[in-house]
């Protein structure tokens, strides 16, 4: 990793520390940072995937009962390939119009990230919501002190740390548009000028992504 | 490697006989070249995973590296070594190149594991319980309270990996959160094996097959999914039985170990377990050739099932040979 990767990374530690440090204090009300727990939410798909057997069934086949459903993936959006593994007692087929639950969970991250004022429209739009909540007006507090801690060259880094969320974003909002794949819907993967300066060249930004 | 492979095939009761030892081995699938580059990419990628992590340690938990005489932080490394191998071919196996930014979240996801699974399993009854509950929060809600080091480690490193691809996507997410299940399923199991009480011998096998199972076929999900944008269900079903495998063997390399620590798996239950885990070779190799077209990930990941097999019947050799467990750390 280049030296600068390494001091990013750093600052990436700092400011995920700092989060949990300031959590622990009571600075961050007591909402959720972020949730992986997908069971609330997959209960809704139309699809589920068993990948012990490898087949795809209709979430209300009856065969489900008799397996384990520890080997349960839930599925939204399945491809065409996907239906050669279908169940043959409830034989799944395309669906349209079942779209994939948003994550209550991540408002707080939109909320701490364009609170830094460095994200893309979406982002920002989303933020602005959070922001005028009293829950989003403590998190302005705490992050303008860890802010107030950086050096320039960390806040400098600070901007690459942006692109990382901002993949996160864009994933987000390719899923609200009822993708699954991590593919980003036209449109949408726009970044917003900066108003510092540009820490990454577009060839960078293209090279930066998550989902390659 | 040769010698590895005799003794193995002793295990399994092959005759020794050199050309029988070579037929066996021809059996079992892996190609002499990879075999041998393996054992090139081992060193590479260890000594790699010590450059990467010992930076890491440095900042927020020197005192690992003397812990049990440096023991541990050699074990973290040599689970770091495989997770970097076995996600090379899990990339290589799907299409993709696994640069320098992979091979970073491979040796993240492998330090993780190690820290998460020392949680559950080397700090008492107490502790684990409350790692478990601890851990579902941060999973949950992402907030995660540092007591220690050692958590501040296991943090920074978890934060590091989640911030290496988008944990919202519904199949990593989904894998992660299973995972962690089937690791509180067992360390629950571990706290208190009257769970299993009333169960016939057959029921308690099955049911101590499908955690290893499940433990094993998730930590190759999420590390997959960690390391590459997408994976087809066809993919994703062909892959699990790989990871399973790894947990089978594992189990079985530990079995005196466990033992001597009254944990209960499915290896140090079953009859005959050297032939049981060929069984699973078998089926596992099939479910990655049946899977995957011929490429180098596919040769990578049956030399390296093939490599963790015969070294795990030579420990479980060697362990069964000891008066009484300890810790020792093998490649």
């Amino acid at each position: 990793m280049s030296d600068g990767g390494r001091e990013l990374s750093t600052l990436g530690d700092k400011v995920a520390l700092e989060i949990q440090a300031m959590h622990k204090r009571g600075r961050l009300g007591p909402g959720s940072l972020f949730g992986v727990d997908y069971r609330h939410q997959g209960a809704g798909a139309p699809f589920l995937f068993d990948v012990g057997s490898g087949l795809l069934h209709r979430s209300s086949c009856r065969s489900l009962k008799r397996r384990d459903r520890s080997l349960l993936y839930a599925v939204w959006t399945a491809e065409g390939n996907d239906f050669s593994l279908a169940c043959r007692v409830c034989k799944p087929e395309p669906q349209r119009g079942k779209r994939m639950d948003n994550d209550r969970f991540s408002d707080m991250i939109y909320g701490f990230a364009s609170l830094l004022e460095q994200f893309g429209s979406v982002l920002r739009e989303r933020g602005k919501e959070y922001r005028k909540t009293h829950q989003g007006r403590q998190l302005a507090n705490a992050a303008q002190q860890v802010l107030a801690q950086l050096d320039q060259t960390q806040r400098n880094m600070l901007d690459d740390l942006t692109s990382i969320i901002d993949s996160i974003t864009r994933a987000v909002s390719s899923d609200n548009n009822g993708n699954n794949d991590g593919t980003v819907p036209k449109g949408n993967n726009r970044r917003s000028p900066r108003k510092k300066r540009d820490v990454l060249s577009d060839d960078r930004q293209t090279k930066g992504r998550k989902n390659v | 490697m040769l010698r590895l492979c005799t003794n193995a095939a002793k295990s399994l009761g092959v005759p020794e006989n050199g050309e029988v030892v070579n037929s066996f081995l021809k059996s079992m699938g892996p190609r002499p070249e990879t075999l041998r580059n393996i054992g090139e990419m081992v060193n590479l990628y260890r000594k790699r995973a010590h450059d990467h992590l010992a930076a890491l340690v440095s900042i927020y938990y020197p005192a690992l590296f003397l812990k049990s005489g440096g023991n541990e932080y050699r074990k973290m490394i040599e689970l770091t070594t495989k997770m970097t191998i076995v996600g090379r071919a899990c990339t290589e196996l799907t299409g993709h190149v696994f640069d320098e930014r992979r091979e970073r979240i491979a040796n993240l996801y492998g330090a993780c594991c190690f820290l998460g699974d020392s949680f559950l399993d080397d700090f008492g009854e107490r502790l684990s319980r409350e790692y478990i509950e601890r851990l579902q929060v941060l999973l949950q809600e992402g907030w995660f309270e540092i007591r220690n080091d050692r958590e501040r480690l296991f943090y920074v490193i978890l934060s590091r990996l989640f911030r290496e691809r988008d944990i919202f996507e519904i199949m990593l997410r989904q894998a992660i959160y299973s995972l962690f299940l089937t690791q509180k399923h067992d360390a629950e199991l571990r706290l208190d094996p009257s769970r299993l009480d009333g169960l016939s011998q057959r029921a308690r096998l099955t049911f101590l097959k499908q955690l290893a199972r499940d433990r094993g076929g998730y930590t190759i999900s999420a590390l997959t999914l960690f390391l590459i944008p997408h994976l087809t269900l066809e993919q994703h079903r062909a892959l699990f039985p790989a990871g399973s495998l790894l947990m089978y063997i594992d189990d079985h390399g530990d079995c005196f170990l466990d033992l001597h620590f009254k944990r209960i798996t499915y290896m140090n239950q079953v009859k005959a377990p050297a032939r049981v885990l060929r069984g699973l070779y078998e089926q596992s190799v099939k479910s990655v050739c049946n899977g995957f077209g011929e490429n180098d990930g596919r040769n990578l990941m049956i030399g390296f099932l093939f490599r963790y097999f015969v070294t795990r019947l030579e420990k479980h050799r060697i362990e069964q040979s000891r008066t009484r467990s300890r810790w020792v750390v093998y490649e």
